[in-house]
């Protein structure tokens, strides 16, 4: 397997010396785009790792494998860019920074000929064990989990490249709950199996202060956050994360988990087992039994997906799984900020023909008109079904910002843009339509109508889009070459 | 001591003041007579009665007021009334009204209160909070306290616990240990609490069998706690608390102590014996030569806390702890 490091500024430093020492598993370089903000990082990750600097399109043309290491703002469209190459591709965690960056890694996933999955501790021993104890019955049903996972200190460069990089919300998306919180996430629903209905937070991101003294304050992100979860059928769980000065263990990041169900409950702790060594010194250390857990999971999740792509297997954790953590995350952000206000994580599922409600096309058609106040084209069931497609049934519809992008995006070919605003399809969308859209927009999403009427290959406030799926991002009053 | 109040942990006093000299039962009141005269059977010398106000005659040094929840305010102010000291059962009481009735009446009469937190005396407690107190952690920061265990009342759940009205809801009467054991240890008052309840045996019942909490302290200092009674083997324990500070992370976990394994679990060692260690402090307060660890203001912020989780686990949003004040 030829593996590329897709941008080289997180972890692809423990990464990269890690999958030399697979078998069958080549690392033929590092490659950015041409306007990274990190293109240095790439260069010196293959200045000290000897790998080579490759261009980036030419490097997805010839790996089989591409490891998206950037920033974790940009993993998403990177990880969709190799995906639309052809590629296989590992996008390390969090996959995305928000729902709507997960969604389209899920759109790049299902039409794509590659396999994705991304970096999780799925594969840690204790957790495994732990999954493996639930899937044998001895505890009954799971009805509540605790997981905990702090970090010990590592801004110091140590495990952190750089502060900025899990501080600076353009870089990281958000503080240590972004960081780390898809981590609990995931196990949580590897564990139980369950979505996540409802999150609760507090944090220590702004307007509250740090709990301790590192840089998040200057970023007003949190160093903490405490979660509660409700499940499906009733089982709860917390999580707490934090980067504290000390961990609990001797790892850089201290990771334990609980489960309790109706016969029993497992115990995980990530740094377990292990033994004690005391020096004649008196210094004690512990030695883990079959070495770090957070490299034997990762050793195993490259190993486990290259066979995946051998053998046509579903990897572990998919683009579903990977949307569901990122939903956790954000929710658990949403309700921080709303001083622990309940928020639903956002939910998209991607068989809606099944579940018999949107069947009806024109009750589809009708409920949009009614929430959305947009009018789909008459007749037009096909666009209607995409829809429906894109938003997975009917309830999330209801007053449901992504519902209505997704609308938007499969009936009238618009796509919202940065800040906001929203490209047009213009030559493709008969001006009555349009109307009712930017109406949509307007109150939905508070963004300006258009200053003059669209017309194909003119500016006119808005940027306009010859297709329906854009690609890179479109800034409101800049034609786009398209048009 | 004079005990009012006769059940299940009015004999766990009567056993610890067996073994703590200095201390003695002298009375038992109970509402019924045959429990009050069954408990003052066991110390010798110690007469009984159904008249609450023989609790705080003259005979009594110090006033145990250990009946279920609602009648704790009223009985502990008629003690202090009376110019006794009081031990008084948790929660202190059922509305922060009514503990400010408590302390006031114990600030006038100048009689020590102790709230018997017991979790505080548990010997694991004891020695993180003298941890703390020798600065080891900087200052806590945040919390993740987690108390499973497989319990079911004595008697099932057909007494005082399942009625809101007598108990206060079980997040509050259990859910203040684990807020007064955090208001002690992080020195600070929790200002918002949410608390999310969990039937796991009956969803029918009208108190869940467990809950979470999370916590914010004024300082901004955060905490998780996980309160579980459903553990499937009745007398199990997984007891755990990571206390995070500015220079340093406590960790406890019962798992990584020997323990016995047996038909009917013995209490980890790092638990065991909070009762008569309440009590030795207890000798030591009315003997003045301690103040009662359980400080006014900590009485009130964990017992405000407590009602404010128990309010949020009911209407599934978090609550102001000021908002119950
Ligand atoms: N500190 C701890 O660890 C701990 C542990 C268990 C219970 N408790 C507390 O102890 C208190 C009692 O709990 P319990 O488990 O012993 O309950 P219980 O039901 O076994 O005992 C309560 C007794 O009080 C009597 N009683 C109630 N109201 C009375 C009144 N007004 N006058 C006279 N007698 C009255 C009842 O007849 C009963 O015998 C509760 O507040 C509970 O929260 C504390």
């Amino acid at each position: 397997m030829r593996i590329l490091i897709v941008s080289g500024v997180r972890h692809a430093r423990d990464y990269v010396p890690l999958l030399r020492t697979l078998p069958g598993v080549e690392v033929i370089g590092c490659a950015d785009t041409a306007d990274s903000p990190f293109a240095e990082d790439s260069a010196a990750l293959a200045a000290t790792t000897g790998i080579p600097l490759l261009d980036l399109d030419e490097g997805l043309a010839s790996c089989d494998i591409a490891l998206v290491c950037s920033e974790p703002t940009r993993h998403a469209d990177l990880a969709v860019r190799a995906l639309e190459a052809g590629r296989h591709v590992v996008v390390d965690k969090p996959a995305a920074t928000d729902t709507r960056a997960a969604e389209r890694l899920w759109d790049a996933a299902d039409r794509s000929p590659g396999l994705l999955t991304a970096v999780h501790r799925l594969y840690s021993p204790q957790i495994a064990r732990a999954r493996r104890v639930v899937d044998s019955g001895a505890i009954g049903l799971p009805l509540a989990v605790d997981a905990e996972w702090l970090a010990a200190g590592g801004l110091d460069g140590s495990t952190v490249e750089r502060p900025e990089l899990v501080c600076d919300p353009a870089l990281s998306g958000g503080g240590e709950l972004m960081n780390f919180g898809w981590y609990p996430a995931l196990a949580i629903r590897h564990l139980t199996g369950l979505e996540v209905e409802e999150v609760v937070a507090f944090g220590s991101g702004a307007p509250h202060g740090p709990l301790f003294d590192g840089p998040h304050g200057a970023h007003g992100v949190e160093d903490a956050a405490v979660l509660s979860l409700r499940l499906r059928n009733g089982v709860v769980a917390t999580v707490t994360v934090a980067r504290t000065p000390a961990g609990v263990g001797p790892a850089p990041v201290s990771s334990s988990l609980r489960v309790l169900g109706s016969h029993g409950h497992v115990l995980a702790d990530e740094d377990a087992p292990s033994v004690a060594v005391r020096g004649a010194d008196g210094e004690r250390v512990s030695r883990q039994v079959g070495g770090p857990a957070g490299l034997t999971a990762l050793r195993r999740l490259f190993t486990e997906f290259c066979d995946d792509i051998r053998y046509g297997r579903t990897p572990l954790v998919t683009a579903a799984d990977m949307y569901a953590a990122v939903a956790v995350v954000e929710a658990g952000l949403a309700s921080a900020h709303l001083d622990g206000t309940p928020v639903t994580p956002a939910a998209r599922t991607a068989n809606v023909y099944g579940s018999g409600v949107c069947g009806d096309l024109d009750a589809v058609a009708a409920l949009v008109a009614a929430v959305g106040g947009l009018v789909p084209v008459v007749g037009d069931f096909e666009a209607v079904a995409a829809f429906a497609t894109a938003v997975a049934g009917l309830a999330p519809v209801v007053g449901d910002l992504h519902a209505v992008t997704a609308f938007a995006a499969a009936v009238a070919g618009l796509e919202p843009c940065e800040g906001g605003a929203w490209t047009c399809a213009c030559h493709a969308f008969p001006y009555g339509r349009r109307r009712a859209v930017a109406a949509a927009c307007v109150r939905q999403w508070g963004v300006r109508r258009p200053r003059r009427s669209c017309r194909p290959g003119r500016c006119c406030g808005w940027t306009c889009a010859s297709g329906r799926r854009l690609r890179g991002r479109h800034r409101p009053g800049r034609c786009c070459s398209s048009t | 001591m004079a005990v009012i109040g006769a059940g299940a942990i009015a004999r766990d006093h009567v056993t610890a003041l067996a073994g703590v000299p200095g201390v003695r039962l002298a009375h038992v009141v109970d509402r019924h007579p045959e429990r009050a005269a069954a408990l003052a059977a066991l110390a010798e010398g110690a007469t009984w009665s159904t008249d609450p106000a023989t609790a705080w005659s003259d005979a009594v040094d110090v006033t145990a007021v250990c009946t279920s929840p609602e009648s704790h305010a009223d009985l502990s102010v008629a003690a202090f009334v009376a110019g006794k000291a009081v031990l008084l059962e948790k929660p202190a009481a059922l509305r922060v009204a009514d503990a400010d009735r408590v302390l006031a009446a114990a600030k006038k009469a100048a009689r020590p209160l102790l709230v018997a937190q017991t979790a505080r005396f548990q010997p694991v407690h004891l020695d993180i909070a003298q941890a703390v107190a020798d600065g080891v952690i900087g200052t806590p920061r945040l919390a993740h306290l987690t108390w499973y265990t497989g319990h079911v009342w004595p008697g099932g759940w057909r007494g005082w616990q399942l009625d809101a009205a007598r108990s206060g809801g079980h997040v509050a009467h259990n859910g203040v240990h684990a807020l007064d054991l955090l208001t002690w240890l992080m020195d600070d008052e929790p200002v918002r609490v949410f608390a999310r309840p969990c039937r796991t045996w009956a969803p029918g019942m009208p108190t869940p069998d467990s809950f979470q909490i999370l916590v914010r302290f004024a300082g901004g200092a955060l905490a998780t706690v996980e309160l579980c009674y459903a553990l499937a083997a009745r007398g199990t324990f997984v007891r755990r608390l990571m206390l995070s500070g500015t220079t340093g992370t406590l960790h406890h976990s019962s798992e990584d102590e020997p323990r016995a394994h047996t038909a009917q679990p013995v209490a980890p060692a790092s638990i065991e014996g909070a009762m008569a260690e309440q009590t030795r402090h207890l000798r030591d307060v009315l003997d003045g030569v301690a103040e009662p660890l359980t400080a006014p203001h900590q009485v009130r912020a964990a017992l405000a806390a407590a009602l404010a989780a128990q309010l949020s686990a009911d209407e599934g949003r978090p609550v102001d702890v000021k908002e119950v004040c």
